[in-house]
């Protein structure tokens, strides 16, 4: 089987590879007030660690979760054996917080913040194709870790809370994000797409205009196909939005097939079959049987 | 662990062959990536769905979710050739949506270990043990001895099960775990329909 063109997400493993090593005794807020985001998207750290062999390890640990060659706790477990065997002792009123590198908090963070990045990162590159933008014009901000307590929530007496504030819908409305019947969604060029992620508007912001947006954050991208975009109002019937912030378009290409009456009566012909697609009928049915399926 | 590490789902040439094979000018490579994209962001909202939907074991133990739905969904990644539209899900064991799958131990090891307990849930044996001490029971014998890790509490005068051991773990397929053959039909047409409406909009 011959592919055309190599794969955005196999280019992001290959970035991944290419990622430079930067052992640094910088805390968190050090490194993201000295460091460039391009720098920071571009290299592997670990604040406060200096050590050029456990970032090498990290870096091949994420390459494992991205490729999905191993689970979450097997490549964590690896990157503690790792520690011991370099001597790393935390100090002891450290132990067990995100200042530990070999506490759970600290190495979850590491692997699912790092793994998230590359993942998405390819996905997004995805729409420097300007059918793809055509088909799928839009995202939508959408829950794709559960978390037994959500971002701008708290657990009291055993019941969830609101806070009030600092949920994603509030970020989402604070990065200048428009709600359509209550959803998060803009077009895959929207400004908001680079703000959600933005350091200056959240403290626990990444700088990157795409998923994880912040730390520990469960939410992700979900496509809005275009008949779905156009009904919710988020684009209008002919548009067809640009690259995302930081994505080159590819030139779009002439019309291949000359005939357009033949074109017409397919689309027909198609529209009739996808009766139950276009309803939304179908992915209900769909989702219901995702969520509601046996273990 | 065994099992598929990547899934993929082809959409067979040979439908859009049927349908417009005969036109000229059309690009089999477009037909198919637009095809493979309807199909992937499917798959990929399918996957979040069952990550934000079952949690069965997690919550019977009390634990947090390990995310590994989540990351299947956000590993869900396509790609199109002249022939066909391929859809790739990676992660251990997401074979298990096409066929049963028998979860074996690790190389040189005889057993697996099975979280019974909450704090154990998504945690290897090793790295729990650097943390709390753990000791290895056993009764019965021969075949039928059944191994558990539990923890020390109080000098060992209690021990709490952390984890059962068995040579083996089989998990009967779970074709819920993707989408159906249905959605996938459906999605290779809204694929061609991209194409088609594409190509009327140039």
């Amino acid at each position: 089987m011959l592919f055309t063109s190599p794969l955005p997400f196999d280019d992001a493993l290959e970035e991944l590879d290419a990622k430079g090593l930067m052992p640094t005794g910088l805390s968190s807020a050090e490194i993201r007030k000295e460091w460039s985001a391009e720098l920071r998207r571009r290299s592997i750290f670990s604040a406060r660690n200096g050590s050029a062999r456990y970032l090498q390890a990290t870096r091949e640990a994420v390459g494992k979760l991205a490729r999905g060659e191993a689970n979450l706790a097997t490549v964590r477990a690896e990157l503690g054996d790792l520690l011991e065997e370099i001597g790393y002792r935390p100090e002891e009123h450290e132990r067990g917080t995100l200042q530990d590198h070999s506490s759970f908090k600290r190495l979850n963070l590491l692997l699912e913040t790092e793994t998230r990045k590359v993942l998405n990162e390819g996905y997004r590159a995805k729409w420097e194709d300007p059918g793809t933008r055509r088909s799928f014009p839009a995202w939508e901000l959408v829950r794709i870790y559960s978390r037994r307590v959500p971002r701008g929530y708290k657990m009291d007496n055993g019941a969830l809370v609101p806070l009030g504030y600092d949920d994603w819908p509030s970020r989402w409305k604070r990065a200048g994000g428009a709600f359509y019947g209550g959803r998060m969604v803009a077009p895959v060029d929207a400004e908001v797409w680079g703000r959600l992620g933005s350091s200056e508007l959240f403290d626990d912001g990444l700088d990157n205009p795409f998923p994880p947006f912040a730390f520990n954050s469960g939410f992700g991208l979900q496509a809005v196909d275009r008949r779905a975009a156009i009904a919710l109002g988020v684009i209008g019937k002919d548009e067809v939005p640009g690259a995302p912030v930081g994505v080159v378009s590819l030139p779009p290409t002439p019309r291949t097939v000359k005939d357009e009456g033949v074109l017409k009566e397919l689309k027909k012909s198609l529209d009739r079959d996808l009766k139950k697609w276009d309803s939304g009928e179908l992915m209900d049915e769909e989702l219901r049987r995702a969520a509601g399926g046996g273990q | 662990m065994s099992g598929t590490l990547k899934l993929e789902v082809k959409i067979d040439g040979k439908v859009v062959q049927e349908l417009v094979g005969s036109i000229t000018g059309i690009d089999l490579v477009v037909v198919h990536k637009r095809q493979a994209e309807q199909a992937g962001e499917m798959t990929r909202t399918y996957l979040t769905a069952v990550s934000n939907g079952r949690h069965a074991t997690a919550q019977r133990l009390g634990a947090a979710p390990t995310g590994f739905w989540g990351r299947a969904a956000e590993s869900v990644n396509w790609q199109a050739s002249a022939s066909e539209a391929v859809v790739g899900v990676s992660g251990p064991g997401v074979g298990r949506a096409f066929h049963d799958v028998d979860i074996l131990p690790g190389p040189g090891k005889k057993y697996l270990t099975i979280p019974v307990h909450g704090a154990a849930y998504g945690v290897r044996a090793r790295e729990l043990a650097r943390r709390i001490p753990l000791v290895l029971l056993g009764s019965g014998k021969g075949a039928k001895k059944a191994r558990v890790i539990g923890m020390e509490v109080d000098g060992r005068k209690q021990v709490i099960a952390m984890y059962v051991m068995v040579p083996k773990v089989h998990q009967k397929q779970d074709r819920t775990l993707m989408p159906s053959d249905e959605a996938y039909y459906a999605a290779g047409l809204a694929g061609l329909r991209d194409y088609v409406e594409e190509e009327l909009s140039k």
